[in-house]
């Protein structure tokens, strides 16, 4: 145990605690305590690191807890929903006109810009919706 | 409802219990078949805590650490009780028609 300057317990808690960094600041505020009583009593006394399981475990549950507290538009996009969305009808419509255009010239290509097309037209769909409810 | 959701209500309906107990307690009703993860424990009960079903029942300090102790709610125990009924139901029917003696 020479030249381990650090005790077991301490190094696992650390690593614990940046494992658990994964989580939005707010949840962890909450309960990193309690995360880490539980991953700590499971890694035992012996343990340097936590199982590999318990870290995928954690890092998974983390991105998800991310994803789930994630408001998917901003409060700006909310109030100014009708610009937002009047601005990706006319990038789509313009879109499909440029592919339309590309198309006759004879560069057959320029299909795929109907991809980016329907993109904006179902997001500015997804907004208009958003912003009613 | 899920089988992890439905563990946790149940051994809450035991009496609160704080994280690692709750866990302990899964792992001895499923007979040791399901062994709750940290990181699933708690996405769990945030969920379960947003839905209403369970609530903190109190804090203690304990080793340094805060420990928090949750508690099925009114809400909670109605909605296990309901799918307590319904999975007993569905299971009679199955073992009745299998003909099986109980």
């Amino acid at each position: 145990m020479t030249g381990n300057s650090m005790s077991q317990p301490d190094a696992l808690e650390r690593r614990l605690r940046l494992l658990l960094k994964v989580y939005p600041k707010t949840f962890r505020e909450g309960h990193e305590q309690e995360m880490l009583s539980v991953l700590m009593a499971e890694a035992g006394e012996d343990r340097r690191r936590p199982s590999f399981l318990d870290v995928v475990n954690v890092a998974t549950n983390g991105l998800l807890m991310r994803t789930r507290r994630q408001k998917f538009y901003s409060a700006w996009a909310l109030s100014h929903s009708h610009a937002v969305i009047t601005i990706r009808v006319i990038s789509g419509v313009w879109l499909v006109i440029l592919s339309g255009i590309l198309c006759a010239i004879g560069y057959r290509w320029g299909l795929v810009l109907l991809l980016p097309a329907g993109l904006h037209f179902y997001l500015a769909h997804h907004l208009a919706r958003a912003a009613r409810s | 409802m899920q089988e992890t959701t439905f563990l946790i209500l149940t051994a809450l309906a035991g009496g609160s219990q704080h994280g690692y107990a709750i866990i302990t307690d899964v792992d001895e009703i499923s007979g040791g078949r399901v062994r709750l993860r940290a990181g699933t424990l708690y996405t769990a009960l945030d969920r379960l805590e947003t839905e209403g079903l369970i609530e903190v029942d109190r804090e203690e300090i304990v080793d340094n650490r805060l420990r928090r102790y949750y508690r099925l709610s009114g809400a909670g125990s109605t909605r296990l009780a309901e799918e307590a009924q319904r999975l007993r139901s569905h299971a009679t029917a199955a073992i009745s028609r299998l003909k099986l003696i109980r």
